[in-house]
C-alpha cells in the first residue's frame, strides 16, 4: 500500500469516527412476533425493538409482586392469563386490598393500541407501565422503588445489561415491560381460521349469522369494533348512564364533547373477559349485548350509532355465539407467555 | 503542492478536530449566568413548615414548593436572544429547610454584553411536556425521580404547593385545613418577563437575585384565593383554581 492510500485511509477513519459513538455489541437475538394470518407487524419504537432478552425480562417484571410497595400486588394480579390478560372483578384490588379506578382491560393485542388506559391519557405503552407502579390504589409504589430493588437482583442486573446494555434503571424498567405486553398477540380463536384461515367449518351456521349481523348496517356493531382487533381505538360514549360519576376522556381533554367516553374494547376473548365496561357494571355478555340492543341511555354525548337494534331472540344469540368464536384457546395457554 | 502534502494538511486538520473532541471551543468571551430564586415572605428568608400570616390575615404553613423554570432566555441589547438554560426544577426543600442567603439557582453560560431583558416559563413547553420521563438520567430534571409527572394523563406537574391553613382569620395558628394545589397540562404553561438593563462581563459569574414572595401565592391585584375552601387541585376537573394559582404564582416573581 502507498503512503498516498494509507493516509487516505486514516482521513476516511478519522472523519467516520467523527463524535459517535458505535452501540455496542449485543449478545441479544431479535425476538420474532408470531402473527397469525391477517396480522400486519405492530408499530414498535425505535428505542425498544424486541429481542429474546427484553421480553423475558419484561416478563420477570411482570409477575414480580416486587414492583408493589409490599411486594404483595404485581401486573398479572389484575392481569391473569386465564382472562386473557384482564381481571375477573369489576375493580381489581391494589396493595391493602385498595379498589382501583377503573376495570382492568384485556392485554391481548395491546402492541396495536394507539393510546393507553380507558381514557386514552398515555400515548406509548412504555410510559403506561409507570402508572400502576406509582397509583396508590394499585401497586403504591415508585419507580425508583422498583429500581432500586432490580440494582440488588443479580438476575435483573444481567439481564439489563444483555438487554439494554445498561444497569437497571426507569428505563430498563418501561421498555422491558412494554416489550413483554408486546408479544401478548392473539388472533388463533376458530372465528380466524373462518375468515383469515379459510377454513369455513370452523363456524357453525349461528356464529356465522351473528357475525353477519355483527357486521350490517342493522347493527353497526363493527363500525367501531373494527379491523383486526375489534376496536379501532376510539372514544366513544355508549350511553351507559345519563350521567356519568366518571366523565371519561373528558377527565383528559377538558372537552364537553368527550363526556362519557371510553376507549372502544376489543372483543378478542370477550368471552373471557367479564365483566364489561370500563367499570365491569354490566356481568355478562348477554347483559351487554341487552344494552346495545335497548339503545343506550339518552344523554347529550352518546354516540349517534347506538340506536335501539329491535333484535330478537335468535338474532341475540347468534351474536352471543359469534363473539364466544372469538375466544382463542392457544393466547389463554400459550406458555411462553406464562411466568 | 504534491497531493501527499494535501493530504497530510487535510490529515492535521481532522487531528486537529479530533483533539478538540466535541466540546465547544473555550470562549474567552463567556461568562456564567446565575438566576438566584430566593423564596422569602416580607423581606425574611422563607422557611419550610413555619407559620406565617398571609395577606388575608389566614395562618399557614407551605410543606411542599417545588416548580419547573424552563426557557430561561435573555435578550440581548443588540435584540439577540440567548439561551441561559432550556429545563430546571427546583426544589425549595433543598435550600430552605433553614434560613440561608442563597436560593435555588438557576445557571447557564452566556456571552458577555448588556442585556435588556429576561424571561422564564413556569412548567414546561408542550414539546417537552409529552415527553417519557423514564427516558432521562435520575440526575435529569425531567426524571420520574423528581416525582413531578402525571403518569395517568401523562405530563408534568408544573408547579406543586402543600400546606396547611387556619380555619378562620387571625386564628390560633391550629391548622385544620391543608392545601395541594398540582398545576400543569399546557394550558398554564405561563411566560414572565422582567425589561432590565445589565451588563456582564467577560469570565464573570453574574447572579441576577430574583424574590419569590410565598404571601402572593394566594392573591393578586383583582383576585383572592380562598385556600380554606378551594384547597385541592389536580388541575384536572379543577382547572379555574389550577389556573388562577398559576396566575398568582407568577405574579409572585420580583428582582431583589
Amino acid at each position: 500500500m502507498g503512503n498516498q492510500t494509507a493516509l487516505g485511509f486514516l482521513v476516511i477513519a478519522l472523519l467516520a469516527a467523527g463524535c459517535h459513538k458505535d452501540p455496542p455489541l449485543s449478545s441479544d437475538a431479535p425476538y420474532e412476533l408470531n402473527l397469525p394470518a391477517g396480522f400486519s407487524m405492530p408499530s414498535i419504537p425505535a428505542n425498544n425493538e424486541l429481542t429474546v432478552k427484553r421480553v423475558e425480562l419484561g416478563k420477570l417484571l411482570f409477575f414480580d409482586t416486587a414492583l408493589s410497595v409490599d411486594s404483595t400486588v404485581s401486573c398479572a394480579s389484575c392481569h391473569h392469563q386465564q382472562f386473557a390478560f384482564s381481571d375477573n372483578k369489576a375493580l381489581s384490588l391494589g396493595v391493602n386490598n385498595a379498589v382501583g379506578f377503573r376495570n382492568a382491560p384485556s392485554l391481548g393485542n395491546i402492541a396495536y393500541h394507539t393510546s393507553f388506559f380507558r381514557d386514552g391519557g398515555v400515548p406509548t405503552l412504555e410510559q403506561q407501565t409507570l402508572a400502576p407502579i406509582e397509583d396508590e390504589n394499585e401497586m403504591a409504589f415508585s419507580v425508583p422503588g422498583v429500581v432500586e430493588r432490580m440494582k440488588i437482583n443479580p438476575d435483573y442486573v444481567a439481564l439489563s445489561k444483555i438487554a439494554y446494555d445498561r444497569e437497571p434503571d426507569a428505563f430498563v424498567l418501561t421498555r422491558a415491560l412494554a416489550a413483554y405486553q408486546r408479544t401478548l398477540i392473539t388472533g388463533n380463536s376458530r372465528f380466524d381460521k373462518y375468515y383469515y384461515q379459510n377454513d369455513v367449518s370452523a363456524l357453525n351456521e349461528s356464529e356465522k349469522r351473528g357475525f353477519q349481523l355483527f357486521t350490517s348496517e342493522k347493527t353497526n356493531c363493527s363500525v367501531c369494533h373494527a379491523g383486526i382487533d375489534f376496536s379501532d381505538y376510539s372514544f366513544r360514549n355508549i350511553g351507559l348512564y345519563e350521567m356519568y360519576a366518571d366523565t371519561g376522556r373528558k377527565r383528559i381533554t377538558q372537552l364537553d364533547e368527550d363526556y362519557g367516553k371510553f376507549k372502544v374494547p376489543s372483543l378478542r376473548n370477550v368471552e373471557l373477559t367479564a365483566p364489561y365496561m370500563y367499570n365491569g357494571s354490566v356481568t355478562t355478555l348477554e347483559s351487554a349485548i341487552e344494552h346495545f340492543n335497548s339503545g343506550g341511555k339518552e344523554n347529550q354525548y352518546k354516540d349517534a350509532l347506538v340506536q335501539p337494534l329491535s333484535l330478537t331472540t335468535d338474532e341475540k344469540q347468534d351474536l352471543l355465539n359469534f363473539l364466544k368464536s372469538l375466544t382463542d384457546v392457544s393466547f389463554i395457554e400459550n406458555e411462553e407467555f406464562a411466568p | 503542492m504534491s497531493r501527499n502534502k494535501i493530504l497530510s494538511a487535510l490529515l492535521l486538520v481532522l487531528l486537529s478536530f479530533t483533539y478538540t473532541g466535541c466540546d465547544d471551543p473555550p470562549d474567552e468571551e463567556t461568562a456564567t449566568f446565575v438566576l438566584d430564586m430566593k423564596a422569602m415572605v416580607n423581606d425574611s428568608a422563607f422557611v419550610l413548615g413555619q407559620t406565617y400570616q398571609n395577606a388575608q390575615d389566614y395562618k399557614f404553613n407551605i410543606e411542599t414548593l417545588r416548580f419547573y423554570l424552563s426557557n430561561l432566555i435573555l435578550t440581548g441589547a443588540d435584540g439577540s436572544e440567548v439561551e441561559v438554560k432550556d429545563v430546571d426544577f427546583l426544589n425549595f426543600e433543598n435550600n430552605h429547610s433553614t434560613s440561608q442567603s442563597k436560593g435555588e439557582q438557576v445557571t447557564g453560560t452566556i456571552p458577555a454584553g448588556a442585556y435588556t431583558s429576561l424571561r422564564f416559563a413556569i412548567g414546561v413547553d408542550s414539546t417537552r411536556n409529552s415527553d417519557d420521563p423514564a427516558q432521562y438520567p435520575s440526575s435529569h430534571p425531567l426524571s420520574i425521580y423528581n416525582g413531578s409527572h402525571w403518569n395517568w394523563n401523562t405530563g408534568y406537574i408544573f408547579l406543586k404547593i402543600e400546606g396547611s391553613i387556619d380555619s378562620t382569620a387571625n386564628g390560633s395558628g391550629n391548622f385544620g385545613n391543608s392545601f395541594l394545589y398540582h398545576t400543569g397540562t399546557n394550558p398554564l404553561y405561563h411566560e414572565i418577563q422582567f425589561s432590565d438593563d445589565f451588563t456582564v462581563a467577560p469570565a464573570e459569574t453574574f447572579e441576577y437575585k430574583m424574590k419569590l414572595d410565598v404571601n402572593r401565592f394566594f392573591y393578586n391585584d383583582s383576585d383572592t384565593l380562598d385556600a380554606v375552601n378551594d384547597n385541592f387541585t389536580h388541575t384536572t376537573g379543577t382547572f379555574r383554581i389550577a389556573e388562577r394559582v398559576t396566575d398568582f404564582f407568577s405574579g409572585a416573581f420580583s428582582k431583589r
